[in-house]
């Protein structure tokens, strides 16, 4: 393993029930750059990044054997505080999912729970990440209002908000644009561009216009299979495997 | 129980993803997020309880006097009414009255305040 991988996920297999959805996945995910997850519905795209923060725990029937190693540690088979080892993982779901609270508590609710309750360090901390998540313009005249008021790709940024406040090193994004407006699609797409130097992120998605605008780094999946990933440049402009080139042509949406 | 199975997974994936505990996720954000339902729960079947007669005629009997222990058969107020109404005496049949109002005014006060409680907290919810 080379110092520039982040996760290097080694023979992952998952089995949900008697069905196998991720089927022998090898990926070595760069430090520090964008990496994107391409593959038509159904493929494994979002199970595979659940399993990336063990969120798979949560499902009793899911089986999952192989290796995924952040920091030389296998995070499969750690025993250690789970809860630590997501708190390293901020995650950006399809749609957002702000929690039933304000806004302000949202974004210091990982700070919290973590022990960190002084109320003038949350104030400055809540207000940085509003920041980052270019999100503090629009809400800081209503902090105390509950999320739930807010428009989707508000939330949206406040889930980002709310995850980096965590301080995590890798952030894990499934399809975190599907339900936006292409405005604030945008957004999220340059923010990202913006936080690649200090995070390193993970993006599932299944629109090939903004992998090819965003990845440094393509993973191709299909069917569970994991069949070609490289360098973003060479994975577009000259794709080795006979799947690939037919799915860049759109042969499978 | 079917309130409760409202609550998205995506929630819980959201609040364990950063890092809270099984127990912080159950009090913090599954709670918070029913909590609507739970308090309309319980103060429309306390309301539906107080101003039951038939099934609590069969359970706690009927009496004139205030129950001293739980064993003690009790009287709900509408059992209370109904028995106090058929009596001949005025004075008696004028307690009845009195409870008539006292129950309106309770059942009144209670559902005024679970549907006050339940926009409150609604307030909070994430709807989807």
């Amino acid at each position: 393993m080379n110092s520039d991988t982040e996760i290097d996920i080694q023979n992952l297999n998952l089995h949900i029930g008697k069905q196998q959805i991720l089927k022998d996945i090898n990926i070595q995910i760069p430090k520090n750059k964008i990496t994107v997850i391409l593959g038509p519905s159904g493929c494994g795209k979002t199970t595979l990044l659940k399993t990336l923060n063990r969120l798979t725990d949560m499902y009793p029937d899911i089986k999952v054997d192989g290796q995924i190693l952040i920091n030389d540690i296998d995070i499969l088979s750690y025993k250690g505080d789970i809860t630590q080892l997501r708190q390293r993982m901020g995650l950006l779901s399809q749609r957002p999912y702000p929690l039933p609270m304000s806004i302000f508590k949202n974004v210091a609710y990982g700070l919290r729970i973590s022990g960190r309750k002084k109320k003038k360090f949350l104030t400055k901390r809540v207000e940085h990440y509003l920041r980052q998540a270019s999100l503090w313009d629009e809400v800081k005249d209503r902090l105390r209002d509950p999320a739930s008021g807010l428009s989707i790709g508000q939330q949206q940024r406040l889930c980002l908000a709310r995850g980096l406040a965590v301080d995590p090193a890798i952030i894990l994004a499934d399809e975190p644009t599907s339900a936006l407006d292409p405005v604030s699609s945008q957004a999220i797409e340059e923010k990202f561009l913006e936080l690649k130097d200090r995070y390193t992120i993970v993006m599932v998605t299944h629109v090939l216009r903004q992998a090819r605008r965003i990845a440094d780094h393509v993973v191709f999946m299909y069917l569970g299979e994991v069949v070609e990933q490289g360098p973003a440049k060479e994975f577009f402009e000259n794709p080795k495997e006979e799947r690939t080139k037919a799915y860049l042509k759109g042969a499978f949406n | 129980m079917r309130y409760l199975k409202t609550v998205p997974r995506g929630l819980l994936e959201a609040s364990l993803s950063l890092g809270s505990t099984r127990s912080e996720t159950a009090f913090r954000v599954f709670v918070r997020q029913c909590s609507p339902g739970i308090v309309t729960a319980i103060l429309l079947s306390f309301g539906r309880a107080i101003g039951d007669a038939a099934a609590v005629l069969f359970t706690t009997g009927y009496t004139d006097y205030i129950p001293q222990s739980l064993g003690q058969p009790a009287a709900t107020l509408p059992l209370a009414i109904f028995f106090q109404l058929s009596s001949p005496i005025p004075e008696v049949k004028a307690r009845a009255y009195a409870s008539a109002l006292v129950l309106t005014i309770i059942i009144l006060v209670i559902s005024i305040s679970a549907r006050y409680l339940s926009r409150r907290f609604e307030k909070n919810k994430i709807k989807f």
